[in-house]
């Protein structure tokens, strides 16, 4: 059994259907990728992942448990961290009250104040923003701090959702090193892209999802032509 | 144990009232939000239900009926509350009329708001047929209601408003039992300035500026009954009905150093008045306006500092007059409270309606019925009633008498001879 | 000298408003929503403390603190009855209002038959002892109230600023969502800080009833009015603006009634309001939310 199965999941929105029937699976310390165009599910599928849609049918498993039940923060507890799609840092709190609050499940002892130092030894640039507001940084700043803030909360599981968005691509290439890093974190991780040829470059598996359900599935779909040409504008890489 | 009695009041054992719209309003409301799985349109229906449920509390009756507005809720309940214990003593032993039946009472609740003294008086006439009013409270509110009742022919008498003119302004059929603060002032302040030692040359005037009595008090009959009395008012000073900071009006009048502080304003906001006057030093003699209404809640509220405080009112609870110890004595037996200025009022209000009823021959509800009850107020003049004894109504409508002057002497009202 | 003293007097009245304003904005800035029977939680706050003075014999502080802990659970008890419910189904912005104002009325209501419609008071050795500094006076009662309100404040803003809920708390009035994938309760947030505000609301009814002897069913009207109006002035939500507010407005009104006349305090403090709400719409405190401290 994989460590995070969905099968037939449905989610409506009123009289619209946002997900469709989808399942889609991921093991330990595997690093799965969804790619798909603007409004195709993928946020969605993150957040009834998480308890934040309104699920119409299916299943959710993780760690051999349904979850589709039970409440966000209870997930979040389970070992599940989702870092949300733009507005993710909590802009009126501090840089370090967020990484606190990243850590707000468990107790803050030495073990949390040594995640803390690694976090701004891996993030650097946090380390003289400590007492400004998130709202305050930049917005490659403000990605990185979200996913520190994930991370603090040891999580099993990693959601990103397009963690690339509306950030220069000097700085995505940036993020996209340090989720390359987390792989020896022992945790999986959930990209989810619309950019998706640095998103696939560095997953072992992907999907590819459309109007809700997920049409395509590889081990090496940066190479499949159907992708090349819908997500990759047919650029060979 | 509680019983929604007839007149839409729920009655408590302790013979505290509660208006059941109140209740069953907020009763509405909150289950018809609380339940939002039903639309808007249903919550109407069940808000509108609500209402037409209070319309219908107001049962039909036969007999002679008079309507009685009191509040019984809201910052002027007090009052009300000190009127029930009278109108259920009263109507405990007077409701027979002999050949015209029963004594009826429609009582409803004006929370000491003129619009609903209004609206009240308006259904009064319109739905329950009532053949009088007894009511409002508050002058403000018989101010209001006075020229409804005035319009719509129907007798209608206020057992306590005191600001001058509100009967004279709606002849023929508006009349008041008390009397009119123009004559108790200047009675007042001669009596008061008469007594101190130390003569009163300036004063410092406070007044409820809200309060209709109190306000008008304040800002004209006073001051004419003090320049009368050759008393000079370095400043008139305003607060609140509802006000419970008075530091800023005393600081104010402290810097004035007058011989005297006169007050004319509802006994609570008095008592907060006294209270603060005190205890910012000032030490000077207090005269107070009929508004305190000789209520002990007064000197409840001010407590050591209402010691000395003068004041006039009509009724004088420690009388050895033996229909007034009576009085006093069922009062206290019925409501475990001692009967109110208020109460005496009332008590009174009733007995003269009762005479008015029985002795032109009321008999129903019809127009004559209305012309006898208005004719036998306005010919009033040396009838006796149990607590006031003869009582004369003037042509504008008012009653006259000389009051009593009381003062505070160990915690109690007693007269100042 | 006057001027002084009536700085003190204004500076006495506005900070019991402040108390009762933070509570109003600690709830707006998680919930979103006016809590309208705020002034009613108030009202029974001050009812508790002269019931364990009367009944209990107990001191100021005692005083204080019961009905801080009575006041808390009435609040934890409107949030479960008055708000929850409507959250659940995700009702209308209206009905939660509608719904406190229920509560409210019904508060009213209850107290109005338990202990009659008209003020009662502390024994009068609460009114302390008049203590002189030159020319001004204050009373032993007024230092407590000054004090007491002052510490709490304090209190508010370590709590909010340096403890885990009480981030907690900044995180779930800024996105509920956010604080959700954090691992945050956000409806034991909700219930906590109904507690802590409706606590805070409870001391303030106390210090109210200490410092003016006039406790009654309807202390709470006129409070809840001005506790929407100084988190206007404030800022929404802004736990410094409450504070600040609720100072300002007590001084102004103490000063238009010192030198004006009562009728004008009023119309003074609207006129303050409407300004405010024409020249900075965001109060004084404010970011872009209402989550800032």
């Amino acid at each position: 059994m994989a460590f995070l199965t969905i099968s037939d999941l449905s989610v409506t929105f009123g009289n619209v259907r946002a997900l469709d029937k989808v399942s889609f699976s991921i093991e330990r310390n595997e690093i799965v990728t969804i790619v798909g165009a603007n409004g195709a599910g993928k946020s969605t599928l993150m957040r009834a992942v998480m308890g934040l849609a309104p699920v119409l049918g299916g299943t959710i498993e993780f760690d051999g448990r349904s979850i589709r039940r039970t409440s966000t923060h209870a997930i979040a507890r389970k070992g599940i961290a989702l870092v949300p799609e733009g507005r993710g840092p909590l802009r009126q709190l501090t840089v370090r009250e967020n990484l606190r609050l990243g850590a707000f499940a468990r107790r803050w002892n030495a073990d949390a104040r040594r995640d803390f130092d690694e976090a701004l030894d891996r993030f650097p640039a946090l380390k003289p923003r400590l007492t400004q507001m998130a709202g305050t940084l930049s917005g490659g700043e403000q990605q990185m701090l979200v996913i520190a803030r994930a991370m603090m909360a040891r999580p099993k599981l990693l959601l990103l959702d397009e963690p690339s968005l509306g950030l220069a691509p000097l700085i995505v290439a940036r993020v996209f090193e340090t989720i390359a890093s987390l792989r020896a974190m022992d945790v999986s991780v959930v990209i989810v892209e619309q950019n998706a040829h640095a998103a696939l470059g560095m997953a072992d598996r992907a999907y590819v999802i459309e109007n809700g359900r997920i049409v395509l599935e590889g081990t090496d779909l940066l190479g499949d032509p159907r992708v090349q040409e819908a997500f990759l504008g047919g650029i060979v890489s | 144990m509680v019983v929604v009695n007839r007149n839409g009041f729920i009655v408590f054992h302790n013979n505290e009232v509660l208006a059941i719209d109140n209740v069953f309003m907020a009763a509405v409301a909150f289950l018809a939000s609380r339940d939002t799985g039903i639309g808007v349109g249903m919550r109407k229906t069940m808000i509108a239900i609500g209402l037409s449920a209070v319309a219908m509390a107001t049962p039909a009756y036969a007999d002679v009926q008079i309507g009685v507005l009191m509040p019984t809720s809201g910052f002027a309940a007090g009052f009300g509350l000190e009127e029930q214990g009278s109108i259920d003593l009263f109507m405990k032993s007077y409701s027979d009329l002999g050949p015209a039946g029963k004594l009826k009472l429609v009582i409803y609740d004006t929370r000491g708001e003129p619009a609903q003294a209004i609206s009240l008086t308006k259904k009064l006439i319109d739905s329950d047929k009532v053949t009088a009013i007894i009511g409002p409270y508050l002058s403000g509110e018989s101010e209001a209601a006075f020229p409804v009742a005035n319009r719509a022919a129907t007798p209608i008498v206020t057992p306590s408003s005191a600001k001058p003119g509100i009967a004279a302004a709606n002849r023929p059929w508006a009349f008041r039992f008390s009397s009119t603060t123009d004559k108790t002032d200047k009675a007042l302040i001669e009596h008061w300035t008469k007594k101190q030692s130390k003569p009163i040359k300036n004063v410092v005037l406070f007044y409820d500026g809200k309060d209709a009595v109190s306000s008008s008090d304040g800002k004209t009959v006073m001051p004419a009954a003090l320049k009368a009395a050759n008393v000079n008012v370095l400043d008139a000073i305003s607060f609140q009905t509802g006000d419970v900071d008075f530091s800023a009006q005393v600081t104010r009048a402290k810097a004035l150093n007058p011989d005297g502080i006169v007050v004319t304003a509802l006994f609570t906001e008095a008592g907060h008045l006294v209270s603060e006057l005190r205890k910012q030093g000032m030490t000077q003699p207090i005269a107070a306006g009929v508004e305190l209404s000789l209520d002990h809640k007064f000197i409840e509220i001010a407590g050591k500092a209402s010691e000395g405080v003068l004041t006039a009112a009509e009724f004088n609870r420690d009388s050895s007059k033996p229909t007034v110890v009576q009085f006093v004595k069922d009062y206290e037996a019925a409501t475990h409270h001692l009967p109110g200025n208020s109460s005496a009022l009332m008590y009174d209000t009733l007995s003269l309606m009762r005479h008015c009823i029985m002795s032109t021959g009321v008999v129903g509800n019809s127009e004559a019925d209305k012309v006898k009850i208005r004719d036998c107020w306005a010919n009033m003049n040396g009838v006796e009633a149990p607590i006031a004894g003869a009582v004369t109504i003037n042509k504008d409508g008012d009653g006259v008498r000389q009051p009593n002057f009381l003062v505070v002497r160990d915690g109690k009202f007693v007269v100042d001879p | 000298m006057v001027f002084l003293q009536q700085l003190i007097n204004g500076v006495m009245l506005g900070s019991t408003y402040a108390l009762v304003a933070i509570g109003y904005s600690l709830i707006f800035g998680v919930l979103r929503l006016l809590h309208f029977a705020h002034g009613e939680v108030f009202m029974v706050g001050a009812f508790i403390g002269l019931g364990a003075v009367v009944y209990l014999h107990v001191g100021p502080l005692v005083a204080l603190l019961c009905a801080a802990v009575g006041c808390a659970l009435l609040g934890v008890v409107i949030e479960f009855v008055a708000f929850r419910p409507i959250r659940r189904r995700n009702g209308s912005l209206l009905a939660p209002i509608v719904s406190s104002l229920g509560v409210g009325l019904l508060l009213q209501e209850v107290a109005t038959n338990l202990f009659g419609a008209e003020q009662t008071r502390f024994p009068p050795q609460f009114e302390g002892e008049m203590i002189r500094l030159g020319g001004l006076f204050v009373t032993s009662t007024q230092l407590f109230i000054l004090g007491t309100s002052f510490v709490l404040m304090l209190a508010v803003h370590l709590f909010v600023s340096y403890t885990k809920y009480g981030m907690a708390m900044r995180a779930s009035a800024e996105s509920t969502d956010v604080a959700r994938l954090l691992g945050i309760n956000v409806d034991t947030v909700i219930v906590l800080t109904f507690a802590f505000a409706s606590a805070l609301g409870g001391v303030a009814g106390v210090l109210v009833g200490f410092a003016f002897s006039a406790i009654s069913p309807f202390m709470g009207v006129s409070m809840s009015i001005k506790g929407v109006a100084i988190m206007l002035i404030g800022g929404l939500g802004s736990i410094y603006g409450a504070m600040v507010g609720g100072l300002i407005l007590g001084v102004v009104e103490v000063m238009t009634v010192g030198y004006l006349a009562s009728s004008y305090r009023d119309a003074f403090s609207f006129a303050l309001l409407i300004i405010m709400l024409l020249v900075r719409p965001q109060g004084l405190f404010s970011g872009a939310s209402a989550a800032k401290r």
